[in-house]
């Protein structure tokens, strides 16, 4: 009697080690990971918080799944990447249009103060895919924008 | 003689016991909750170093709100309309600090600004700007209490690069002068440049990002310093006491 107990405790333990390993192989990368691994200089910028999303972009946590927000640390150069992975598409379009306000108001802030983060500013755009909106500012890889959109 | 002799020890017992106690890190900063700070890009510096350390560290400034612009200027600051000019921005709306400081329901608004009309060459024309802000604060926030932050110093270089060679001492006047300012229409006066100073008056290299204006993290951790003494002072001066029960709002038809 105790042997077949002990075989269906082995079963069952075998399968919940099954499933957990299956869940954790199968968790997809956050976006924070995923913009670690494309952005060439994430070594070089900081880390920016959901606070930091919603007080200087205008994105509230409710317009978003996930996110990731890096920044040049002394602010001079212009560089950031916001990535957001909008909770659906009327989201998105919020989402968008903040981004876009955001990069009209460095360019009022930069036009007669940093001639280089102001040139870096012109040349960005925000881009969606589907629910996924990037604004990259000053990328080492021009392309950084193209290769976040194609992980999605 | 004894007594003599216990009298001394009494008194050597209680001369520490009369010194205030330096409170605690997070309960001084807890003056500068349920605030808001304003700035230009020095105060983005503020705002990124409270992001850093709050990864690691929640209870570090939690309810200090941290408005910014790159490059606004006192005079844009003090204006109580929206113009095509540059402005703060709050959670993705245009807005002047009065209209944001109601928004924000803040108890206290602190003020950095001036580096970027510059204060020190326009003293005057800065001081009328700080009446404006502290007269349109008064009518639009008339519970908040208004803080403004000593002029920040500036490096050698950046005196030489901007052909200002005197630009330190006109810092130094306009500080004295906005502290004065500040004290007959009350608002506050927080000082917090002459720890930022090297032995000629300059902006600290190691406290500088940019051997210019911009503070670095060491900068900061020193403003840090100097929010904390001046809350402690406030305490030891009895005009602030952290651990006071608010009050409950009276209730209707009491």
């Amino acid at each position: 009697m105790k042997k077949p107990a002990l075989l269906l405790m082995a079963f069952l333990l075998a399968c919940l080690t099954l499933t957990v390993f299956a869940e954790s192989a199968e968790a997809p990368e956050s976006l924070l990971e995923v913009v670690n691994r494309v952005a060439e200089d994430n070594e070089n910028l900081a880390v920016m918080s959901a606070d930091d999303l919603y007080d200087l972009v205008g994105v509230p946590p409710e317009d978003y799944d996930d996110f990731a927000y890096l920044a040049d640390y002394d602010a001079l150069s212009g560089r950031e990447l916001i990535v957001v992975r909008a909770v659906d598409e009327e989201a998105a379009e919020r989402v968008v249009a903040m981004l876009s306000h955001y990069l009209e108001q460095r360019m009022r802030e930069t036009r007669n103060y940093l001639p280089d983060a102001y040139k870096a500013l012109s040349m960005a755009e925000v881009r969606l895919e589907e629910l996924l909106a990037v604004l990259s500012i000053a990328a080492p890889n021009p392309e950084e924008a193209s290769l976040l959109l194609q992980e999605e | 003689m004894k007594r003599f002799i216990a009298f001394v020890l009494l008194l050597v017992c209680l001369v520490p016991m009369a010194a205030a106690e330096r409170l605690d890190d997070n309960v001084l900063l807890s003056f500068y909750g349920d605030s808001v700070f304003f700035g230009d890009s020095i105060t983005k510096a503020f705002r990124r170093y409270r992001t850093a350390v709050r990864q690691t560290d929640e209870s570090f400034m939690p309810t200090t709100d941290i408005v910014y612009a790159d490059s606004i200027s006192l005079y844009s600051g003090s204006r109580s309309i929206i113009t095509g000019e540059n402005h703060f921005q709050y959670r993705g709306r245009e807005g002047t600090m009065y209209d944001i400081a109601k928004k924000i329901g803040a108890k206290k608004a602190f003020i950095l600004l001036g580096l970027n009309d510059p204060v020190g060459i326009k003293i005057e024309k800065g001081l009328r700007w700080v009446e404006d802000i502290i007269r349109t604060m008064g009518e639009v926030c008339p519970d908040m209490e208004l803080y403004f932050f000593s002029n920040t110093p500036v490096t050698l270089y950046y005196c030489k690069e901007k052909k200002r060679p005197s630009y330190p001492e006109q810092l130094n006047e306009y500080n004295v002068r906005l502290k004065e300012k500040c004290e007959a229409l009350g608002a506050h006066y927080i000082e917090i440049a002459e720890a930022m100073k090297d032995e000629d008056g300059y902006l600290k290299l190691d406290y500088s990002s940019d051997n210019r204006c911009h503070l670095s993290d060491e900068g900061v951790k020193v403003w840090i310093e100097c929010l904390k003494d001046y809350a402690q002072e406030q305490y030891e001066l009895g005009l602030w006491d952290p651990f006071a029960v608010p009050e409950e709002p009276a209730e209707e038809g009491a």
